[in-house]
């Protein structure tokens, strides 16, 4: 599903070059529930941001679903994103200035879909977080683990095969997060959503499939 | 304190170049727009040689004949002032003069197109004119229709080259010769009473007719003793004038005319005789109300820019709240910043204006006129700028004010 | 995504609310002084019903008191010198006038003719008046000797008088009141006649006759004369000798029409200028406040950016929602501004301006404005689309 060959990543300013990450090979099977742990600055959001095609290696090989994304131009990553990719973050992003329905929506706003259906599909994909009651609710209306389960709301609505997830339960408190590991693994386990997951937390780690550890930008486990 | 405040601010201004420039761009055109037009009607309106006895002059320039099935409204005759106007009790002294009429006089074979107005002698005693050489003529030379003329300095170097005396030498205007006895300084003709290039005695005109109009190509004005005495003087004339005798009733029954300052004879000619009451006041309010509405635009574009740089800084007001300074503190700091921002805004607009002025003088688009900024204009300007600073500054301060250090802090939206 | 835009734009309402206000002002100034130019200087190159070229004008300085006569010694001075300067070789024609094109006097009348009320414009001139100016008779014929002992005062109108008088009908011999028991009768009409030449709106023009004998009419203050082409200016000089010869009482000046009409469009024009300037100026300043906000709103979106682009949404699709959202801005205050704009003419308040440049203008604002607000959105737009997602999303 997801395929890492020799990845590289630097960063360059103007003095410094910064390696962040260092010869990653990855390989994560279809269906897979992945977390990777490491120190704060190890490079695991950069390894995510590069799976989630945000950002692109400096070398080695990406191939997502089959495909090898390295010539793709920005339109063919834009739709890869919106139609196989799914994202939940540590700090939520949610658009203030817009209720949660609209927040839902926004992924199907790229793709060809109606407004009817749109608003059926962010329903149920409400309803699947069990926040079906919240829906006209502004977010700063709401709790830190309401918040992030509108964030997965959004991150499913399209159906994704793929779903990345930067530190879903680090803003929250232990008793919420443990609501959203189990809204992940219901994902993984019913819909076979293949998941990558980024924490700190070794408690929720434990409970994927495999645990990537990373250490300087380089993996270690 | 301020001292520092305004350090900060300069410092800021000098990290933001963009904001900082589209508001000093704003400030100081606006400004550059609306000193030009206060000068210009400054040098209009205000009393200045030679009307520079004008703030206890008043004059009639228009009177209103309305009858049955004739309206006719324009210059009063000579017949009108020297009946209702000349020798008005209470008045210092009053005059009677015609409109600078157009002339095209042919001097040795050149054209010279100028003009020409024709007073008696009091006029000379009202208006100060510089004198150059020579004097004015006087009331006893109109009584004995003398050919006498007094022209500008511009009108002698064209008749008679620069630097020449002109006493004594003569012109020929519309078939008349006259001698020179004075020479003034140009007079803009911007100005209402003072402005014409030669005067000549009313006597001199070729018939007699002009003495039995009461409608026509005249003007009167009466000079105070003191400006307390101006409302005597325009119910004296409102008192005479009720009495006015028409030649034919079925014609006109009814005159409109009063004794106005400049500016309330360019109110009544821009409104008219229907508008009542206090003309000169509607006018201010018009005029005021045209530059507010054209400095609408660049306030709402102040605040709106201001309100965004706030919104910008949302984290940092956070950050210094959180150290524990006050909403007044910032409040202050930002108004500050933004008078600091207005101000040198306004010096750049004075700075512009002053040369745009220049340049209008010099381009001489209206003959004779000299527009420098005064005192007075400039304070208006410099209160304009401190009205920016306050209104674009305000509001935005005030949000900012009610920015919550924990939401701004953690800057949780997007 | 509409509807997503409305949304957006509607639950940021008070930030939008100043730039929507500002939008809106500066449609209403756009508006204006368009409007205002369309009223001026729309008539340019179409033509004027007369020729100004070689005309001069001898401003004579008297004023008749409104609705009385000239006095049979004034008129006899005045005919005097017409007769002079018909008979010199460099005049091709003259005639007296008393309102001429350029000289910054009008004489405006209402007339109820057929039941109808129109707004006449009305010059007073003797029968060489055609000649002089050069005017085209499209039906009837001008005036001549007949109408010198005419019964009736007769008159020659122009094409727009007729259409709007008598519509379709035969105007010539067509008699209506001008004062009790005094008739006009129409006796020919002329190519449309705009009386202050290129920046005149279209009117009804009215030419009364005046009688060399003096039997009707009123007599006029100007002397036109069109001078055979190429005749020195200095000639200026015989001329105003030769007219004191003949008429040493009447005051007089000697003008060529060409620097009337200088005058005339430069007085016309002035304000125009002025107006476009200050416009101008007020718009740009906005178009840069605009921008300048737009570009903050951006950077204060930029995690916002950087999500939707997550979330699949190409550069070029982000470049274009920001376009978006402006255009919806501009919409609001371009509609608020129409709403407003065309209470106008129902209050009466635009009669001065014809309907077309009425809707030229606002037309023109139209375009404008939306114009204006997309170049303005564009830079802060392009910077949206160039945000790389991964650094948006880190933003802070």
């Amino acid at each position: 599903m997801i395929r890492l060959e020799n990845v590289n990543k630097v960063y360059r300013t103007d003095r410094v070059e910064t390696l962040a990450l260092q010869n990653i090979n990855l390989d994560v099977a279809p269906g897979e529930f992945v977390s990777v742990m490491g120190p704060s600055g190890c490079g695991k959001s950069t390894l995510l941001n590069l799976i989630g095609l945000l950002d692109a290696p400096s070398s080695g090989g990406l191939s997502l679903d089959g495909a090898s994304v390295a010539k793709w131009g920005d339109g063919r990553l834009a739709q890869f994103r919106n139609e196989k990719l799914g994202f939940v973050f540590q700090s939520f992003h949610l658009v203030p200035d817009l209720k949660v329905v609209d927040n839902v929506e926004i992924p199907l706003l790229y793709r060809k879909t109606n407004g009817t259906p749109r608003r059926k599909l962010a329903q149920a994909a409400l309803d699947r977080v069990g926040l079906a009651s919240r829906v006209h609710h502004f977010p700063t209306q709401l709790s830190g683990g309401q918040q992030q389960r509108v964030a997965i709301a959004r991150a499913i609505v399209g159906k994704p095969r793929i779903l990345l997830a930067d530190e879903p339960t680090g803003n929250l408190d232990s008793a919420m997060g443990e609501e959203i590991m189990d809204i992940l693994h219901d994902l993984n386990k019913k819909d076979g959503t293949t998941i990558v997951m980024v924490t700190h937390d070794e408690r929720f780690a434990t409970r994927t499939d495999r645990i990537v550890r990373l250490f300087d930008g380089r993996q270690v486990a | 304190m301020l001292k520092n405040y305004i350090k900060i601010a300069l410092k800021v201004l000098g990290r933001r170049k963009f904001f900082t420039f589209i508001s000093l761009f704003g400030i100081s055109l606006t400004l550059v727009v609306l000193m030009v037009a206060t000068t210009v009607l400054d040098n209009v309106f205000a009393p200045r040689a030679p009307e520079s006895k004008f703030d206890r002059v008043v004059g009639v320039y228009r009177l209103g004949m309305y009858g049955p099935n004739f309206n006719s409204t324009g210059n009063p005759g000579y017949r009108f002032i020297k009946e209702y106007v000349l020798g008005l009790p209470g008045a210092e002294a009053t005059s009677v003069f015609s409109n600078q009429s157009m002339l095209a006089m042919y001097h040795e074979g050149r054209k010279i197109d100028t003009h020409l107005r024709r007073t008696d002698g009091a006029y000379w005693q009202i208006l100060d004119f510089e004198f150059v050489e020579g004097g004015p003529y006087t009331e006893a030379d109109n009584e004995n229709a003398s050919f006498v003329a007094v022209i500008t300095d511009d009108m002698r170097t064209k008749l008679y080259g620069r630097g020449v005396s002109a006493l004594d030498k003569t012109f020929e205007a519309d078939g008349q010769r006259f001698r020179v006895v004075g020479v003034v300084r140009a007079v803009p003709i911007t100005r209402l009473v003072g402005f014409s290039e030669i005067w000549a005695p009313i006597r001199t005109l070729k018939t007699r007719e002009y003495e039995r109009q009461w409608m026509g190509g005249f003007g009167g004005i009466v000079l105070a003793r003191k400006r307390g005495d101006l409302e005597a003087l325009r119910s004296e004339f409102k008192r005479r004038t009720s009495a006015f005798v028409f030649d034919d009733p079925k014609m006109y029954n009814r005159i409109e005319a009063g004794l106005d300052t400049p500016f309330e004879s360019a109110a009544r000619n821009l409104l008219g005789n229907q508008v009542k009451g206090n003309r000169a006041l509607v006018l201010q309010l018009i005029l005021g109300g045209m530059a507010l509405v054209f400095m609408l635009l660049p306030t709402m574009n102040l605040v709106s820019i201001n309100l965004s740089r706030i919104m910008e800084r949302a984290s940092e007001i956070g950050v210094r709240k959180a150290f524990g300074a006050s909403s007044r503190t910032l409040v202050a700091q930002f108004v500050v910043e933004n008078i600091v921002l207005t101000v040198i805004g306004g010096l750049i607009g004075f700075v512009l204006s002053v040369a745009f002025l220049a340049a209008l003088s010099r381009a001489e688009l209206i003959p004779y006129a000299v527009f420098d900024v005064n005192l007075r204009v400039f304070l208006y300007g410099l209160l304009l700028a401190v009205f920016f600073g306050l209104v674009s500054g305000v509001y935005p301060a005030w949000r900012m004010s009610r920015i919550q250090a924990v939401n701004a802090l953690r800057g949780g939206a997007l | 995504m509409i509807r997503h835009l409305l949304k957006l734009v509607w639950n940021r309402k008070r930030a939008n609310a100043l730039i929507v206000a500002e939008i809106f002002v500066s449609f209403l100034v756009v508006f204006a002084v368009l409007t205002g130019a369309v009223a001026v200087a729309g008539g340019w190159g179409k033509p004027i019903g007369f020729q100004w070229q070689n005309v001069w004008d001898v401003s004579m300085d008297f004023d008749i008191d409104g609705g009385q006569k000239a006095s049979p010694e004034l008129h006899a001075s005045v005919m005097r010198m017409l007769d002079e300067v018909r008979a010199l070789p460099q005049v091709a024609a003259a005639s007296v006038s008393n309102t001429p094109p350029y000289a910054f006097s009008t004489t405006e009348g209402r007339r109820n003719i057929n039941g109808k009320d129109v707004t006449v414009i009305i010059d007073d001139v003797t029968s060489g008046f055609a000649d002089t100016m050069q005017m085209k008779v499209v039906r009837g014929r001008w005036f001549n000797e007949d109408d010198e002992i005419s019964q009736h005062w007769p008159v020659v109108v122009d094409t727009n008088f007729v259409k709007e008088v008598y519509g379709n009908a035969d105007p010539i011999g067509q008699k209506f009141e001008e004062d009790e028991n005094l008739f006009h009768q129409i006796v020919g009409v002329v190519e449309p006649y705009r009386k202050d030449g290129e920046t005149s709106a279209p009117m009804n023009m009215m030419f009364r006759h005046v009688a060399n004998n003096g039997k009707h009419g009123r007599l006029g203050s100007h002397i036109l004369l069109r001078m055979q082409p190429g005749t020195s200016p200095q000639f200026e000089v015989e001329l105003a000798s030769r007219l004191r010869q003949v008429a040493p009482e009447v005051s007089f000046d000697v003008r060529q029409m060409e620097r009337m009409r200088t005058n005339m469009l430069r007085t016309r024009l002035a304000p125009l200028v002025a107006g476009g300037i200050v416009g101008l100026f007020l718009i740009g300043m906005v178009s840069l406040g605009l921008t300048g906000v737009l570009w903050q709103n951006v950077t204060r979106r930029t995690r916002e950016i950087g999500l939707r682009r997550a979330m699949g949404a190409s550069g070029t699709r982000v470049h274009r929602q920001i376009l978006a959202e402006v255009a919806v801005l501009a919409t609001i205050a371009v509609v608020i501004g129409s709403i407003i704009v065309w209470q106008l003419p129902v209050l009466g308040a635009f009669s001065f301006v014809s309907p077309s440049a009425f809707t030229l203008g606002f037309a023109g604002a139209l375009a404008t404005i939306y114009g204006l607000t997309l170049l303005c959105g564009l830079y802060p737009s392009w910077l949206a689309s160039r945000l790389q997602p991964a650094d948006a999303l880190r933003y802070e």
